[in-house]
């Protein structure tokens, strides 16, 4: 049985591919490219997971979390980081930001089916 | 007003370098990504023809992303932002696991890769690791075959290579590489990646040593320092 998962990347190439990858493993992807969008996506849709890409053009992907946190309605969904950092420093801080996990990019697809199912778990 | 990069101090240096970094992930992320889904046909069959074609290029952008995040971790080193933690590390786990992530790169070389001795250390477990892969990696583009070793308090990585020429050893860890040297059967040479080693090396305490085999090739050993 597929999740509903939203996708929220601002990089147009990126969100493709992940949603694509989603579809073709069962899923129903959703996506937004910027962090307001996919916000007002989550409050309407109350997703089962939401994939953030950290660096977003208007909010930040951890101020995204904490929103999403903040509300009732989507305080329950599981929240994983899309990072392209290059630092452990970088990483650290991320994962000090409470997200329910992080997928690196370059996204290792061979495993995103195993990965993702593990953050719906 | 601009500023030139050699004016730039070095955590500014560093700081451009892990932004460049950053941003190529993107690029990189839809490379691999979309190369990767035709290689598991995801939209559908492929021939051998574009089957190797799609090796290569997945191949080369992993490349260009080991390069980029070494010359990150290069102007961490000199930025001073790169710290070593000691804990006791069990070498022939650490060993263990370097030669697991080298053999799928290995074994499209056709190279073998093993691994023997044991021995505990204090040191970083994280700084060897990365010390050790970039020397695997270097035995692994040269080697026929590759063994990496605990001896003492040292971790050897020989190769059964062409050799290196006592005269080019020496010029092996400069930064800008030995081109000429080793680097002609790649289209990466061992450059940057014996650098980045050298000077790991040097931020725990230790050294990088290179030798001959006794039956040719090439033997590089870190030495660890005394606890």
């Amino acid at each position: 049985m597929g999740a509903r998962i939203l996708v929220i990347d601002d990089d147009p190439v990126g969100r493709r591919l992940v949603t694509y990858l989603l579809e073709s493993l069962g899923h129903v992807a959703s996506a937004a490219s910027d962090g307001e969008g996919g916000l007002a996506l989550a409050r309407r849709d109350v997703p089962d997971l939401v994939l953030c890409d950290v660096q977003l053009p208007d909010i930040d992907g951890c101020e995204v979390l904490r929103r999403l946190r903040a509300d009732a309605r989507t305080a329950g969904i599981r929240v994983v980081a899309l990072s392209a950092a290059a630092t452990d420093a970088e990483r650290a801080r991320i994962d000090a930001a409470g997200f329910d996990g992080r997928l690196d990019k370059p996204l290792r697809i061979e495993t995103l089916g195993a990965d993702v199912d593990g953050f719906l778990r | 007003m601009s500023q030139r990069l050699a004016d730039l101090s070095a955590d500014e240096r560093s700081r451009l370098l892990a932004r460049a970094a950053h941003d190529l992930r993107g690029p990189l992320n839809a490379i691999l990504g979309f190369s990767g889904t035709l290689l598991l046909r995801l939209p559908g069959p492929l021939t051998p023809d574009q089957e190797q074609h799609l090796g290569a290029i997945r191949g080369s952008a992993r490349d260009l992303l080991r390069l980029i995040d070494r010359l990150v971790e290069v102007a961490q080193i000199e930025a001073g932002e790169l710290h070593h933690r000691r804990a006791p590390v069990d070498l022939r786990a650490l060993l263990e696991d370097v030669a697991a992530k080298a053999r799928d790169a290995a074994a499209d070389r056709g190279v073998p890769i093993d691994v023997q001795g044991s021995g505990t250390v204090a040191t970083d477990a994280r700084l060897v690791r990365r010390i050790v892969e970039e020397l695997t990696d270097n035995a692994v583009r040269f080697g026929g075959s590759v063994r990496l070793s605990i001896e003492g308090r040292g971790v050897t990585v020989a190769d059964d290579g062409p050799g290196i020429a006592p005269a080019d050893r020496r010029r092996l860890f400069r930064p800008f590489g030995p081109l000429g040297v080793r680097a002609t059967r790649d289209r990466e040479g061992p450059g940057v990646g014996l650098y980045v080693a050298a000077r790991l090396a040097d931020l725990i305490g230790g050294t990088i040593e290179v030798g001959g085999g006794p039956s040719g090739g090439t033997v590089f050993t870190l030495a660890l320092p005394e606890g």
